[in-house]
């Protein structure tokens, strides 16, 4: 198993926060990887929801993934397909200086051959997570100037 | 929204109200009370729509489950107008995933936020203060 961390703090609340990242079907604004995202099963969104996605990297394909910890307004986690790896992704979100910390821990669970290769491409899935958590605090930031609409 | 901080007591109609207590047992202490966004959907006759695709919402915030608040909203406890006169049914498809909250200040901070990305997406929002 690997696992890695990554943490961006945000200029808005942790309401504004946690409504954005609680509403899964916003994942394909922040995340590079996802063309598509739309929830599968029945009813409103709460721990055991899943969701498809459609991803386009490393190569189109459809994943799913479960809601399997929804503790407003402080977690989330998620566990599903993350490319070739079962992944768990969990979002801790803490009251910051000015906004909200958001710490995003990732663990990738491999089988077989990919095993043996999981850990060279941990580097790389940390640094596309980063880019994305980045892509996610410019949304929100940028949503914050556009003002209550 | 005064018509939202619904006070935990002494005397409410949701206290005994079994569905909203828990049958048979004290109210919860207040460590471990809980507080709720909700959105109730109201009728074309409260005004325009800004987007005729989405209905006008009603959006609060409670100490009490958004079932039982909508019911004092209808009772005519600490009401809004707008939910009394023209509240058809709660919409839990668009807070659900946000409940429950461990103080009110996260709720009123999460009801602000809701009725401001329900703005956004093109509804009539009434409350969200």
């Amino acid at each position: 198993m690997a696992s890695f961390e990554n943490t961006v703090t945000i200029r808005r609340p942790i309401a504004a926060v946690f409504a954005f990242l609680a509403d899964f079907e916003n994942i394909p604004a922040w995340n590079y990887a996802i063309v598509e995202t739309r929830k599968v099963s029945p009813g409103p969104v709460g721990v055991g929801t899943t969701f498809r996605q459609i991803r386009s990297v490393p190569r189109r394909s459809q994943k799913g993934f479960e809601v399997t910890v929804l503790e407003p307004t402080s977690r989330l986690e998620v566990q599903g397909e993350l490319g070739p790896f079962r992944a768990r992704l969990s979002y801790a979100l803490e009251p910051a200086a000015g906004g909200t910390k958001l710490t995003n821990a990732v663990e990738l669970r491999a089988s077989g051959l990919l095993s043996i290769v999981a850990p060279l491409a941990t580097s790389r899935v940390k640094r596309a997570v980063a880019a994305n958590l980045d892509t996610l605090r410019q949304i929100l930031e940028r949503d914050n100037r556009r003002g209550s609409g | 929204m005064v018509a939202d901080e619904t006070p935990p007591g002494p005397v409410t109609t949701w206290m005994i109200d079994p569905q909203a207590t828990g049958a048979g047992t004290a109210r919860p202490a207040a460590a471990r009370r809980r507080y709720y966004v909700y959105v109730v959907e109201l009728d074309d006759a409260v005004g325009p729509r800004r987007d005729p695709r989405y209905p006008s919402v009603y959006v609060g915030q409670s100490v009490v489950p958004p079932a039982e608040r909508l019911r004092q909203h209808k009772d005519g406890y600490r009401s809004s107008r707008y939910v009394r006169k023209y509240g058809k049914h709660l919409r839990p498809r668009l807070y659900r995933h946000l409940n429950p909250m461990a103080t009110r200040d996260q709720a009123v901070a999460m009801e602000q936020e809701l009725a401001r990305r329900l703005r956004n997406r093109g509804y009539t929002v009434y409350g969200g203060h």
